[in-house]
């Protein structure tokens, strides 16, 4: 188990490392570059290796954000807050970093698509249909099927916690009677959890 | 003396681990990379055989607060990897009687398999087969365990545990039944009385495909095919809709066509001289030499084993008579990771073996010089790892997909067939809420209309802003010009007789064939224009890795290009003519396009050609000189 703990352990530090590197080199690209599509990309890379507590990801949040006010067309402006919005989607765990700028993007997009919509000179749509198609779009930038966290750590730790249980009966269990009854209510316990888990995330 | 050396296999192993780390592609890897980080995240199920115990431990690995979602799930793979070259080492060592010389064979295995092309590059990406070979191994090491030990009970138990597991990964793990089960008939009956028991383990390691049942009846955020009774169960957990590539017609094939296995073993033969070089087989040999004279059950469980994944899996699964680079890459690539850590294991027994030829015939020199060489040589295959499957900087399966999604209009369909391009759009649509507008669709059968909304979901939410789509309007939709496809379309397709696929960015448009072809090429000229910003020729040229699909998604990526090219093509100039034809097995979808070549475009062919040269198919290293 202690092996384990070590493994997990060096490998989480050596992403850390691999992020933070990655973090510096593309701040650095996206601050020297001109191009603002080359800019918000690197930006992008730079959240996509989210460090908690790097100053790197505030930078690219506001570097994004300053983009996304510079760049005038408004498909270039919808890649832009789409981009800052999917980074941050992408790098959620426990927890989503910098959620209250998603919930400033929504609408953002939501406008930005309905106009867009309504621009795209093959549709029949107008600016009457403006609220509508708003409407529609936000209801989808709402929607999200990701599994509740909660039940989702039930689950793994459940069945992390069953199979435990049976490699623990496997090897105790058939010694000593106080382990068998161990080992099998921990087994039930733990497998009911799962399943309720999985049924519930 | 082993402890004074203690620190050699810590360095190693913290060598590979580093390596490892920082050879992971950035967000996700090609292939089924996206769709199992996809199920993973959202506790879906992936593509049969549905694979959940793979899918929870991503979800585990998913939730550490470092670096993006795709990425973690990567982990699965460096983490059982390591804990295989742990087991693989761990059983030299057992096997030589926990010696210095064992100790040090062991170690030099581990760095020969670990940078090995195929255990590397299955090392590094989303994908099960180090889950599998970490169990296959588990395995293998109960089988040794109880030679060098005697028979217990316990052991047998965990066997049967581990079997049942297997089942929840990718299925050949549970070919290890067969050495298993020779080594109980032919020295350890007294597994017979423990059956029973042994039974009920073996289910209780099964139970883990409740999950498949458990998450088909909930709608998941993603869901390949769902399991919601007995019969769709049996479906995916025995890759029914794979029809003669099921897993029971695959295991059928072990027992027709013996000239088959003259290929199986070509094949195979073909495979460990491009992972271990010719260099490796004398130890080989000796190994299996050392284990004979060690003991007879040892070498009948080892060799069964080895056999049943080098041989039997080669028949089953890679015994065609001409290799080319679609199996090498699917199949050679993939499946024998076991069998190549079981050579390991007897390659690594050779090693020892000569060791202590050297120790009895008092080879002072040769016993100090040769370690050095054995533990160093198989470094220097660690420095083309760096220059084949270093996907630290592979941002192509990430960028490619997330500039065509950004290149299409507001709520379009777009259509996918292959899973590669499906894959990737899960993860960025479903996974990275990238481009939600965008209904996403997928073609089972080139030549059907049959498709699967795994990206268009819940389909209340796309109701609203596709209408045409969800009422059978394809017509009004093309019309709209708000239908695109990877697919160009050739005469086996339905759809080849109402519409015409043109080129677009890095896809197709699909314009109905009455429209005003006028029209179109102005909008055609408009809109390329508009969405030229989003295209980026820097990662097809600085991926650094000959990963098959990696190649192939810039090869197609050249589409762009030369959509750009012609859309400013000047009105004189020479003309250029290239030739994209497209083939979907035994279809194949023309694609000539002229372009007028100018100042206003050079540029455009320039990058063109730099990526199709960047990125020539023939970089593979597996497919690398004569077969």
């Amino acid at each position: 188990m202690k092996k384990i703990i070590i493994l997990v352990l060096l490998i989480v530090f050596l992403l850390s490392m691999r992020a933070l590197l990655t973090q510096k080199s593309f701040i650095e690209r996206a601050q020297k570059t001109d191009n603002s599509i080359q800019a918000i990309r690197y930006y992008e890379r730079v959240l996509l290796f989210y460090v908690p507590m790097s100053p790197y990801n505030k930078n690219a949040v506001n570097g994004i954000l300053e983009k996304c006010e510079y760049v005038q067309d408004l498909e270039q402006k919808l890649y832009c807050y789409e981009t800052l919005r999917t980074s941050l989607y992408q790098v959620r765990s426990f927890f989503i970093p910098y959620e209250d700028e998603i919930e400033k993007l929504n609408p953002l997009i939501a406008e930005l698509r309905a106009k867009q919509m309504i621009q795209w000179k093959y549709n029949n749509f107008s600016d009457k249909d403006y609220q509508r198609l708003y409407n529609y779009h936000m209801e989808i930038l709402k929607y999200d099927g990701s599994p509740s966290v909660f039940w989702s750590i039930i689950v793994i730790f459940s069945l992390i916690g069953w199979i435990s249980s049976i490699i623990f009966l496997i090897f105790k269990g058939f010694v000593n009677k106080k382990y068998l009854s161990l080992a099998l209510t921990s087994y039930l316990i733990f497998f009911t959890l799962w399943i309720l888990g999985l049924y519930m995330a | 003396m082993i402890s004074s050396s203690k620190n050699i296999l810590f360095i190693v192993l913290f060598l590979i681990i580093f390596i490892y780390i920082f050879s992971l592609p950035p967000v996700f890897s090609t292939g089924d990379g996206g769709e199992l980080i996809t199920a993973s995240y959202g506790l879906g199920t992936p593509h049969p055989s549905g694979y959940p115990l793979y899918v929870q431990m991503g979800k585990i690995f998913s939730f550490l607060p470092l670096g993006n979602i795709g990425i973690r799930i990567e982990i699965v793979s460096v983490f059982f990897s390591i804990l295989a070259l742990f087991i693989v080492y761990l059983i030299i060592f057992r096997l030589s009687g926990s010696t210095r010389e064992g100790y040090l064979a062991g170690v030099a295995s581990i760095i020969l398999l670990a940078f090995s092309y195929s255990f590397f590059g299955q090392s590094i990406v989303a994908k099960f087969y180090t889950l599998n070979v970490f169990f296959v191994l588990l395995l293998v090491f109960i089988g040794v365990y109880t030679v060098l030990n005697g028979y217990d009970r316990r052991m047998q138990f965990l066997a049967s545990f581990v079997l049942g597991l297997t089942l929840s990964g990718h299925h050949t793990g549970f070919m290890m039944i067969v050495p298993l089960f020779i080594l109980s008939l032919f020295y350890y009956r007294e597994f017979l009385k423990n059956c029973f028991l042994s039974i009920i383990f073996f289910f209780a390691g099964f139970s883990v495909n409740l999950y498949l049942y458990m998450r088909g009846i909930k709608e998941s955020l993603f869901s390949m095919i769902s399991v919601k009774d007995w019969n769709s169960f049996v479906n995916v957990f025995l890759r029914k809709s794979y029809g003669a590539s099921s897993s029971i017609e695959t295991t059928s094939y072990g027992f027709v066509d013996f000239n088959g296995y003259m290929y199986a073993f070509k094949n195979y033969f073909y495979l460990i001289e491009k992972n271990f070089t010719l260099f490796s087989i004398p130890f080989f040999i000796l190994g299996l030499i050392w284990l004979f004279k060690k003991s007879k059950k040892l070498f009948a469980f080892i060799f069964v084993s080895f056999f049943v994944y080098s041989i039997f899996l080669a028949k089953l699964t890679f015994s065609t008579p001409k290799l080319d680079s679609h199996i090498l890459y699917v199949v050679g690539h993939q499946y024998f990771i076991p069998s190549f850590s079981i050579y390991c294991i007897v390659a690594g027994s050779g090693l020892y073996l000569m060791y202590t030829i050297f120790e009895r015939l008092n080879l002072q020199l040769l016993k100090k010089v040769v370690p050095v060489i054995v533990l160093f040589f198989p470094l220097l295959m660690g420095m083309h790892r760096l220059t084949d499957q270093y996907q630290r900087w592979n941002y192509v399966p990430y960028s490619y997909t997330k500039e065509l999604f950004s290149s299409l209009p507001v709520s379009p369909i777009y259509m996918t067939f292959g899973d590669n391009h499906a894959f990737q759009a899960w993860y960025i649509k479903l996974v990275g809420k990238y481009r939600e507008d965008i209904c996403h669709i997928t073609l089972d059968n080139y030549n059907t209309m049959v498709w699967a909304l795994q990206g268009c979901k819940p389909y209340k939410l796309y109701r609203g802003i596709l209408p045409e789509f969800f009422g059978g309007n394809l017509k009004d939709l093309t019309d709209k010009k708000r239908f695109y496809s990877i697919v160009a379309l050739s005469e086996k397709h339905p759809l080849y007789r109402v519409v015409d696929s043109h080129l677009y960015f890095y896809n197709f448009i699909y314009i109905a064939r009455s429209s005003d072809k006028k029209e179109f090429a102005e909008f055609f000229k408009e809109r390329i224009k508009k969405i030229e910003s989003f295209l980026n020729y820097e990662d097809c040229l600085t991926h650094g890795t000959d990963e098959r699909y990696t190649n192939m998604l810039c090869d197609f990526s050249g589409l762009a290009y030369i959509a750009v090219a012609k859309a400013l093509e000047p009105l004189h100039g020479e003309e250029t003519s290239f030739d994209q034809t497209i083939t979907y097995g035994d279809f194949m979808a023309p694609l000539k396009i002229n372009v007028k070549i100018g100042n206003e475009n050079q540029k455009y062919i320039d990058k063109y050609r730099a990526i199709r040269t960047y990125n020539a198919l023939n970089r593979f290293y597996l497919l690398e000189g004569d077969r």
